[in-house]
């Protein structure tokens, strides 16, 4: 059976909280892909970190990650190892991240800057 | 006068092609209030490796910047997260990377490179909100 994933990203900017009239407004190309796996999962960082092992996914090389902090006042930190090399990316209160195409080596860690932070992690490979 | 920006991505994940049956739908919002500065342009990635600074601006910090490959060739992303210090990604063809960056950057961490292999040419299209 083939699976099919779809990815829509848009983007709003304008001078009034309803946006409209937006002075700019983007809608990207969707992307879209056939996955083997599609993980969606809640988690919570702590200070110490969490690390997000994915075992089955080891070695493949992602799709894409989405991380979103959904905390308002904690920033998170992710971490994950790609191609051999460690990488981190602050992600802010509320904001999230999307990554394309890492291996993840030794799983996603996510690092609350103090206290814990709720997040949201998807992750797609094929 | 307020600006206010709204990112949003949705991803849908199915077992046929036009997503009429979606097994599992997520939808991520962030809404944006009070950003300064927007930019959205088409960037062509050369093998050099083609910069987009933004040198013009004051000390800010950087809300979100938004790189989609539209061509068929991996391009690989730079960007910096201090004055001597930069992440890199691959950005496979048609992928996107959404890099959320919270920092009073000196003019040195205001720019991002995008870099083709050897002997091609990328088209990207780069979207940048700071506040």
């Amino acid at each position: 059976m083939t699976n099919y994933f779809k990815m829509s990203i848009s983007a709003i900017f304008a001078t009034n909280d309803n946006y409209s009239p937006a002075v700019d407004k983007t809608n990207l190309d969707d992307y879209t892909s056939s996955p083997n796996y599609f993980v969606h999962q809640n988690a919570t960082a702590t200070t110490g970190g969490i690390t997000l092992g994915f075992a089955e996914l080891t070695g493949k090389t992602t799709d894409h990650v989405i991380v979103k902090n959904k905390s308002s006042t904690i920033t998170v930190t992710a971490g994950w190892t790609s191609a051999s090399v460690a990488k981190t990316q602050t992600v802010g209160p509320g904001k999230f991240f999307v990554i394309p195409d890492i291996t993840l080596a030794n799983g996603l860690s996510l690092a609350a800057a103090s206290s814990t932070a709720e997040c949201e992690v998807v992750v797609v490979a094929a | 006068m307020t600006n206010y920006g709204k990112l949003s991505i949705s991803c849908a994940f199915g077992t046929d092609s036009t997503f009429a049956t979606v097994l599992q739908r997520v939808v991520f919002d962030d809404h944006l209030c009070t950003p300064t500065y927007f930019n959205h342009e088409l960037l062509l990635a050369s093998d050099a490796g083609t910069e987009l600074a933004f040198a013009e601006l004051p000390t800010i910090t950087f809300q979100y910047c938004i790189i989609k490959n539209l061509g068929s060739y991996d391009v690989t992303a730079n960007w910096w997260i201090s004055a001597i210090t930069s992440n890199n990604q691959v950005i496979g063809a048609g992928k996107n990377l959404v890099i959320p960056y919270a920092i009073i950057g000196t003019v040195l961490v205001r720019k991002i490179k995008l870099t083709a292999a050897t002997g091609k040419t990328v088209l990207c299209e780069v979207f940048v909100v700071f506040s």
